[in-house]
């Protein structure tokens, strides 16, 4: 189908394209400036389409629900970290909306279609690939990749397609439907929530995208002086520790606080947490470093992991290694870069792979799930097990469907130590010890989460007591959270953050340069405000109720076994709750005012 | 009094060890005190991790596993563990 050029505006196409995988049926619909103030792009703008196409009324995984691929007006320019793209849908794993981001030039060849958004609904007859050429779009079959990994895939693609394409993929677990596949492009991924089984309820294994389409900049000259301070600024004290020793560096300081989640988040420190931690590794193996596209970080750290005596990589981050190290108390370096690889390998989610894991391995031990080979500490049983979810065989296949899902299925009182929230397992820091981000983790919209609530960076400050927490960091889990929705709409690397002396005016002077508008610090604040009150309007009409906005119970009635101090209870977290809501000016249960929930 | 000083992340990169421990005359010390203390002693230190006399801001202290220290000043005493390590934790 062929669809008309548009012309370029500033930072916007002001168009999105609708795309049903159904009937080929093609829609280009506009985007007013009034909506792209409102979301920015990426997760904000992919937010309000779903609203628009009624997302939350549809099973997360039927034909009729919507998935947004969400670009910016930052995209393409030369803003270091900004080729950036969200990947917006109601998540299988939670019901509740959902946003992955990820980086790659996927986001810049994907804008250059001519587009703000690509939004794909239906379900294609076979195994298919989107090919957007601008205004060409076609479906094209997939079957000779059917079961391939996602760098596999993506390696025959660019064989298959000329060279000026780009690819989102799926491996053989967003095939499957596993409710936390990912959805991976240039080694990278979409990563939590189960993108990738929505991408493959559609049967779309891939998404390939080019074009040529270029949108303006208001203020060519100062954006580029701009960029050229931000890219400075980058590779200055705020970032060294991602670029020397990359997210990892958070092994030890978090085992030493006692806030390292360790076998099913029992403990909060791990025995070989030494034999985890980048210093270690860095003498043990080869390693490289690599950038995403348009980034000058370089945060990425890229281990040699000899496999069956063949070389081979693995790409590692500090939730990689707590979610199949410590928290399956695993401490051998081999085994746990092994189940990041194959994580990748399949196209899964590590937090929710190892959080579930985690979990079976401690109803094993309490008897309660019939799988005696599923011990805490066996290395080679992660491994059975990563191989069992991403082949969606045997266990694996209750295994797939997330520890909530395992919970419910299983009883026996186990939903209180599945390590969850709203269903998506629970990132690498303690709640107990961490009594900030245990708010951001009870309220957030996708579930328990540190990229949309950087609420730990409170607990890691002067301001707070992060083991006992009172009313007054309920104000400061919203601005943490304010920030992650500008962010992420902008969209920007968070690991810039501590570069800016003053964020949201520093980011108004961003987009204006860009857009032309005339924003200011506190219009980004009200967009940020508005940005999650779309995620919780998306909530609310999927079914959220306020029962939802908590904690697992272990945590609300036991301290760390390793640290007496860090406890909490259900009073304290619904007192910050209550007074989190009323800060976002929602009711005390955190209801919007607007709750016949206007689109 | 002795104070032991932990170092994680960047700080540990510069200084090149895990751990040491401060002999000082006073029986008690302004946390800042002891930094600049660790800072006169480690040159490399000094260069990527202070701000003139005041920790650098993208680091952070912590007392004994505790409370934080980055802008405001604490008391160290004898026995105390003063964790020195970099401020943004995202992962």
């Amino acid at each position: 189908m062929l669809v008309d050029k548009v012309s370029n505006k500033n930072g916007y196409h002001h168009q999105y394209l609708e795309v049903n995988v159904s009937t080929g049926e093609c829609i280009r619909h506009p985007l007013e400036t009034t909506t792209l103030k409102r979301t920015i792009g990426g997760s904000g703008l992919g937010t309000q389409l779903l609203l628009e196409h009624e997302s939350w009324k549809y099973d997360p995984l039927s034909a009729e629900s919507s998935i947004v691929f969400a670009f910016s007006p930052l995209v393409g320019s030369p803003l270091t970290t900004s080729a950036k793209f969200a990947v917006v849908s109601r998540s299988p794993l939670t019901g509740r909306i959902n946003d992955s981001l990820a980086s790659s030039q996927f986001a810049i060849a994907g804008k250059r279609t001519g587009n703000d958004a690509l939004l794909v609904k239906g379900r294609a007859d076979s195994l298919s690939i989107l090919v957007v050429d601008e205004g060409n779009i076609e479906i094209q079959s997939a079957t000779h990749l059917a079961g391939l990994s996602a760098e596999q895939t993506e390696a025959q693609l660019k064989d298959q397609f000329p060279k000026d394409y780009s690819f989102a993929v799926i491996g053989p677990a967003g095939e499957k439907l596993v409710h936390f596949a990912t959805i991976s492009h240039s080694g990278r991924h979409a990563g939590r929530g189960g993108s990738g089984a929505v991408l493959g309820s559609k049967n779309i294994k891939a998404i390939a995208v080019r074009g040529k389409q270029r949108t303006n900049w208001h203020n060519t000259e100062q954006l580029v002086e701009s960029a050229r301070d931000l890219s400075q600024r980058s590779f200055g004290p705020a970032t060294e520790k991602y670029r020397e020793l990359g997210t990892a560096a958070n092994v030890l300081v978090f085992n030493r606080l006692n806030c390292l989640p360790t076998r099913n988040f029992q403990k909060g420190s791990f025995h070989d947490a030494i034999e985890l931690s980048p210093e270690s590794m860095n003498l043990a193996r080869e390693k490289i470093r690599e950038s995403c596209a348009a980034c000058t970080i370089g945060c990425t750290h890229v281990y040699s992991v000899p496999v069956d005596g063949k070389p081979s990589r693995a790409r590692i981050e500090y939730e990689n290694l707590f979610a199949l190290g410590p928290l399956c108390e695993i401490g051998d370096q081999q085994i746990v870069l092994e189940a990041s690889q194959l994580c990748d390998h399949y196209g899964i989610d590590t937090i929710s792979t190892g959080g579930t894991i985690a979990f079976a391995m401690e109803c094993v031990e309490q008897n309660i799930l019939n799988e005696p080979w599923l011990r805490f500490g066996d290395g080679q049983a992660l491994i059975q097990a990563i191989h069992l979810i991403g082949q969606y065989k045997g266990l694996g296949k209750r295994l797939a469907q997330g520890s909530r899902a395992l919970a419910m299925e299983l009883g026996k009182g186990t939903l209180a130590f599945a390590p969850q929230v709203k269903g998506l397992e629970l990132p690498g820091y303690e709640p107990r010890a961490l009594q900030t981000m245990a708010l951001g983790f009870a309220v957030g919209t996708r579930g328990a989460d540190h990229n949309r609530s950087g609420a730990y960076e409170v607990d890691f400050s002067e301001a707070v007591d992060r083991r006992n927490a009172d009313v007054s960091q309920a104000r400061l889990a919203v601005e943490t959270e304010n920030k992650a929705a500008i962010m992420d709409s902008l969209i920007l690397c968070k690991f810039l953050r501590g570069v800016f002396d003053d964020y949201f005016a520093e980011c108004a002077v961003m987009l204006n340069l860009i857009t032309g508008w005339n924003l200011h610090a506190q219009d980004l604040v009200q967009t940020a405000e508005e940005i999650i009150n779309a995620k919780k309007r998306f909530n609310i009409l999927s079914g959220w109720t306020p029962e939802e906005d908590t904690l697992p119970e272990r945590m609300l009635t036991s301290a760390l076994e390793d640290d007496q101090d860090a406890r909490l209870n259900r009073q304290t977290l619904e007192t910050l709750i209550k007074a989190y809501n009323l800060e976002r000016g929602w009711d005390a249960l955190g209801f919007l005012p607007d709750s016949s929930t206007i689109v | 009094m002795k104070i032991k000083i932990e170092y994680f992340g960047i700080p540990r990169q510069r200084v090149g060890i895990a751990s040491e421990i401060y002999e000082f005359e006073q029986e008690e010390m302004g946390i800042q005190d002891v930094i600049r203390a660790v800072a006169q002693k480690h040159p490399a230190f000094e260069k990527h991790c202070m701000d003139g006399n005041t920790i650098n801001r993208h680091l952070t202290v912590n007392l004994n596993g505790n409370q934080f220290f980055q802008t405001e000043d604490g008391t160290a005493r004898d026995g105390d563990a003063l964790l020195i390590l970099s401020m943004d934790a995202g992962g």
